[in-house]
């Protein structure tokens, strides 16, 4: 897992979780959520 | 008035409601024919695996899209057995985006961010770009959001749609330079790619060419947002219509289909000391609708009508 803070957006990617084109899943988490793990 | 579904079954979803007796396109669930735990057709579709945490399931079923017109989109949602440690079902809802190709449809396949022009022509191989404005482009270390999209050829700027894209690594953040005058250079990664469908009979990207930064995002169209479910029947609803750069309820540039998407149980994911949350979903329902004024109600939704 690793956790993207951008343009005021918070979001986790899970390599373990790929989308069609084999791209890991982003998924937009809150601030809270982001703090709490980084 | 009375309104048209589309189909013989409500919406546009085949077997959305179990109609079918099984999880024919949902095989991400099985089914439940507990009294109560259903809403329509005897049986309801199940997330039953204990180990899900997190992990999307997406529905084989791809429902073509006119995003001109208004859809609705809604899932009822119950919660049948807590997890280990007293937590209801949970996780994002919503639908993926595909093209003509049912290729699926990213965020940095769209416009939207660091929208631009090229201020000269580029080749294939190039590894400096010039542009009017790189102003708005990432500059920071991550590699998905060092991303950049041409458009041309079946893929105009005006639908906002390309694939022709880098979509990681595409582009160097401490290269990107303010040469004044309008114009601002951008050092690749590696050379500018051979789309030919972009390139004019000089075999060059011409001048104007269009130029989006591509940043990755949401994955998915989580349209029904990410919600905890109770353990009464609850449902989901939302309007969907017209394209953007959406992670949400519009669809975005370029769709012609959609697929369902649930990310199961992804609230709690990390808490995986026993089982995982355990729900039902049934009725789910994605049709066109005359107008946003016009959706159908909860009452209906939460029925034993849907066929």
């Amino acid at each position: 897992m690793e956790y993207i803070k951008i343009d005021g957006e918070y979001f986790v990617v899970d390599d373990n979780e790929l989308d069609p084109n084999g791209d890991p899943l982003f998924v937009e988490i809150t601030k809270e959520e982001y703090e709490a793990n980084t | 008035m009375s309104l048209i579904y589309n189909r013989k079954t409500t919406g546009l979803f085949e077997n959305g409601a179990a109609q079918k007796g099984d999880n024919t396109n949902f095989s991400g669930y099985t089914t439940r024919t507990t009294s109560g735990d259903y809403l329509s057709n005897g049986r309801s579709l199940y997330m039953s695996n204990v180990n899900a945490r997190g992990s999307g399931t997406l529905g084989a079923q791809y429902i073509p899209v006119d995003t001109s017109k208004v859809y609705q989109l809604a899932y009822s949602v119950k919660t049948i057995t807590q997890s280990y440690n007293n937590r209801n079902g949970s996780g994002h809802l919503g639908y993926a985006c595909f093209d003509e190709n049912k290729t699926f449809i990213d965020l940095r396949n769209l416009k939207g961010i660091g929208n631009t022009q090229l201020t000269r022509a580029a080749s294939p191989g190039d590894t400096t770009i010039y542009v009017s404005d790189a102003s708005g482009w990432y500059t920071g270390t991550v590699h998905y959001f060092l991303a950049y999209m041409i458009f041309g050829g079946i893929y105009p700027f005006s639908g906002g749609y390309s694939r022709y894209n880098v979509a990681s690594n595409g582009y160097t953040a401490s290269t990107i330079t303010n040469l004044g005058g309008g114009e601002w250079s951008i050092g690749l990664q590696s050379g500018m790619p051979t789309w030919s469908g972009a390139l004019d009979s000089n075999g060059e990207y011409p001048v104007g060419t269009y130029i989006s930064n591509g940043r990755a995002g949401g994955t998915y169209n989580y349209a029904l947002g990410a919600p905890v479910y109770p353990q009464t029947w609850t449902t989901y609803s939302t309007v969907c219509t017209g394209t953007a750069r959406s992670s949400g309820p519009t669809f975005r540039h370029g769709t012609k289909f959609i697929k369902f998407l649930n990310l199961r149980n992804y609230n709690y994911r990390s808490e995986n000391a026993g089982d995982a949350a355990l729900y039902a979903m049934d009725n789910l329902f994605f049709g066109e609708i005359p107008s946003a004024n016009d959706t159908l109600p909860t009452s209906f939704l939460q029925s034993d009508r849907f066929r």
